[in-house]
């Protein structure tokens, strides 16, 4: 078959904008960015977004929402580590994941049952959940035995999030789990129709979010040595934001793939960090990655919708 | 014919390109006052191009249009309606979420203003008047449209394109979409039209159905007009031989007048009841075709959606013989080698928006997964490619989009993703629903194929010839019940069955 240009840019779109970033901000910081320190400061960037992603990229594809996720990642934190004072290292581990895959099961559960839109259901929850922390926590920081400090070495945690991360992408790109939730996202009459449970994959869906909340919330309370009510305060919009900039369609569905969310989780971790090594003030650094996520977002449609367009035309000749 | 022969309407040299390929080149066409003219054509022949011009859809590329005389340049479908041309097209454009008094007179509701604001009360009076104008029972106008069912939908549509007052009637595939009451009230019609001295310009597949309506009939191939010829004076094949350009092969439905099926019950249902049929029983026998026909309102639809469990029964068993498991959910009855091919081609069976790889892949799942629930790409792209190969889907590789692909080839990928499988139950509901007889023949090779491997059939059809041609059993259902069985070798007629029926 032979590739014209949109086919091959519509795969390549994502890294274009990474590499673009990337050439930008080495520029402008005179290779201030490229010290070991600072890449390791980006890699902790990128490791929360990277993982909300690897299991909100499940909900996306079927064209749901999943707004919970910071308020569920403070949650698991929260539970997790007063639980662990008494019942140790882990405890603290099982809990936060059992927590986080618990509410995200609860999720799935309302939207499917009870026919309700998940945009409605999860920022209920997020209101919820962030007030749960609060009354939990008493707006007190309370902090964690030492081994769980641990969890921050990078030595660590970057193999942790690896395997974390290769599991995630072989369910979504290589089992039903994945291969549904995108049929779902296209069209979800014609999934029912082929015998897709769809109850059953929206609350896997949930469920895996809701894991990646617990695993985020691990490394949260890792990485602050204690609980704090503030833990993972709008993570879900960073992971909405990594998610769509990196190319995976708002609306769900067969565009959705593992390799986006990783692009776009490494892109914005770049932004951020570039942003902060150019002393750029954090309100101005706001407000330059809202511009950026609107150009990329209009962009990324804007290729796909070429893409369909040269697939009928071609087809036609 | 009505009087003196009066021009109505003509088109001369009409061009339109999509890219490089010619989807009609130089087509000229005239039409007669009080002439009901018919357009046939296989798949990507050109005739909803040409009809996409008329009704402004499409912006042609060169040529001329006159409509009543004067030169007709429309801008879009409302500008064809100020020249009372109305169009019903073959994809549904209606909103769904709009009453349907509102969607009659989609944007034409300035007449129903008072002060800024519409007159609703006005509108759905005068919507609800032409459903009676044209002898079509009432619809509740003041409904919301997304609650019709498809057949309905398209009365929608063709009520909407009757109320402008059309001197030139055009229709894109109505009939397929209609069951047979409708039908007549359609040929109604258009018989009124012609006693009128207006013009019908219609589309279908269905090559007699068309001999039966039109007076004559323009036949395109490969964005051309061939030819056309009067009614009287032709027969299906030669029209057949003209649309295909050359002899098409063999016989379309199976020769042989007698039943013929193995003695293995393999699909068993009791006592079935539904919102929408009650008390259905039937046994289905390894290699059967079991046909099931019925006016809407009949439930054979709604039957074989139950019969998959897409839709909820409320009373009876669908027990599979041999392992005596009861169906329950779709995903169970796809495991029991049970496989559906839904009515609605674009809406129930395919992302039409994905590739030909995933949409076969969807069916065929079962036959992809490994260890691990690893669905190997080698193994999906190996069963896409033998889909393709197997039913001649005419595509450049099965990364293309379903939307890029004519009718025919839509079906072809629908159902070729089922037949692969080593199913023992197949449902068809209206298997050969907007194909050319091309494909329609092709299709019933592939039945009866399957047939002499031992698949049961179930299929679910509105047109009559297609389950007299096919069928080993007919099950004829009246209103939600089985009114009659019959069998091939008691041979059935069409008069027959339309005395159960009605």
């Amino acid at each position: 078959m032979k590739k014209d240009f949109w086919t091959f840019f519509q795969r390549l779109f994502p890294f274009v904008g990474l590499i673009v970033i990337i050439v930008i901000f080495t520029i402008i910081n005179q290779g201030n960015m490229w010290s070991a320190t600072n890449l390791l400061t980006v890699i902790s960037i990128m490791i929360p977004l990277c993982l909300g992603g690897g299991g909100m990229v499940f909900v996306a594809a079927q064209g749901s929402t999943d707004l919970s996720m910071g308020s569920l990642v403070a949650l698991c934190g929260t539970i997790a580590g007063i639980a662990s004072m008494s019942l140790g290292f882990w405890a603290f581990i099982l809990i936060s994941l059992g927590v986080g895959i618990g509410v995200g099961i609860l999720n799935g559960v309302i939207i499917s049952k009870c026919k309700v839109s998940s945009l409605m259901v999860t920022l209920a929850m997020l209101i919820a959940l962030r007030a749960l922390v609060a009354f939990i926590t008493n707006g007190q920081v309370f902090f964690v035995d030492q081994q769980i400090l641990m969890l921050n070495r990078m030595e660590i945690k970057l193999p942790i999030f690896l395997g974390v991360i290769a599991l995630m992408w072989y369910l979504f790109e290589y089992t039903k789990i994945g291969y549904f939730s995108r049929c779902m996202g296209e069209n979800q009459t014609v999934g029912k129709f082929a015998g897709i449970s769809v109850a059953k994959y929206q609350i896997l869906g949930f469920a895996l979010s809701g894991a990646m909340a617990g695993m985020i919330g691990i490394f949260t309370v890792g990485n602050i040595g204690g609980i704090s009510p503030t833990m993972g305060n709008f993570l879900e919009l960073q992971v909405m934001i990594a998610m769509f900039v990196g190319g995976v369609p708002v609306t769900g569905g067969a565009g959705s793939k593992f390799y986006k969310v990783v692009v776009g989780a490494l892109m914005l971790a770049f932004l951020q960090n570039g942003l902060t090594v150019s002393r750029v003030s954090a309100e101005m650094s706001e407000l330059i990655q809202g511009i950026i996520l609107i150009c990329v977002v209009f962009f990324g449609l804007f290729v796909r919708q070429k893409y369909i367009q040269r697939q009928i035309a071609r087809e036609l000749q | 014919m009505n009087g003196a022969e009066k021009t109505i309407f003509r088109a001369e040299h009409m061009k339109k390109y999509f890219g490089a390929t010619h989807a009609n080149d130089d087509v000229s066409i005239t039409l007669e006052a009080g002439e009901v003219r018919g357009l046939i054509g296989e798949n990507g022949s050109g005739k909803s191009t040409l009809i996409s011009m008329i009704a402004g859809l499409a912006p042609k590329d060169s040529g001329e249009m006159t409509m009543n005389g004067a030169a007709y340049l429309p801008e879009n479908p409302i500008d064809a309606g100020d020249h009372k041309i109305g169009t019903v097209v073959q994809e549904l454009g209606l909103v769904d979420g709009l009453p349907i008094g509102v969607n009659i007179f989609l944007g034409r509701t300035q007449r129903f203003e008072k002060g800024g604001v519409l007159d609703m009360k006005a509108l759905y009076k005068a919507a609800a008047e032409q459903f009676e104008k044209w002898n079509f029972p009432v619809f509740p106008v003041q409904s919301m449209t997304g609650s019709l069912s498809v057949e309905e939908k398209k009365i929608v549509e063709l009520i909407r394109a009757l109320s402008i007052g059309p001197d030139l009637l055009i229709l894109d595939e109505i009939t397929q979409a209609l069951s047979l009451n409708y039908r007549d009230i359609l040929f109604e019609v258009i018989k009124k039209f012609r006693n009128d001295g207006k013009t019908v310009l219609m589309v279908t597949h269905d090559v007699e159905e068309m001999i039966e309506v039109t007076d004559s009939i323009t036949i395109m191939r490969d964005g051309k007009i061939v030819g056309t010829c009067r009614c009287d004076e032709v027969s299906p094949d030669d029209v057949k031989r003209m649309m295909v350009g050359r002899d098409l092969e063999g016989a379309y439905y199976r020769s042989d007048q007698k039943e013929s099926f193995e003695d293995e019950v393999v699909l068993s249902v009791k006592g079935l009841t539904s919102d929408a049929f009650e008390g259905i029983s039937f046994d289905l026998h390894r290699g059967e075709i079991l046909g099931f026909c019925g006016l809407s309102g009949a439930g054979i639809h709604e039957l074989a959606e139950t019969l998959f469990a897409v839709r909820p029964s409320q009373a009876g068993t669908i027990r599979l013989t041999q392992t005596g498991a009861v169906v329950k959910s779709p995903r169970q009855a796809m495991l029991e080698k049970m496989g559906y091919v839904p009515k609605d081609r674009d809406k129930q069976a395919l992302m039409v928006n994905d590739s030909i790889e995933d949409n076969v892949c969807l069916a065929a799942v079962d036959m992809t997964e490994g260890k691990l629930g690893f669905l190997s790409p080698k193994r999906r792209r190996e069963v896409s490619k033998r889909v393709v190969q197997k039913f001649e889907v005419k595509t450049k590789g099965i990364a293309q989009v379903i939307s890029g692909l004519s009718g025919g080839n839509r079906q072809k990928v629908n159902l070729g993703r089922w037949m692969i499988q080593d199913k023992e139950v197949l449902i068809l509901d209206c298997p050969t629903r907007g194909v050319d007889v091309g494909v329609k023949s092709y299709i019933y090779r592939s039945m009866l194929e399957a047939k002499k491997q031992g698949v049961a059939m179930i299929v679910v059809s509105d047109e009559l010839p297609e389950l007299i041609g096919m069928a080993d059993t007919l099950m004829v259902m009246k209103a939600g019940k089985l009114a009659a069985v019959m069998k091939r070798s008691e041979v059935f007629t069409e008069e027959k069955i339309i005395e159960v029926m009605l």
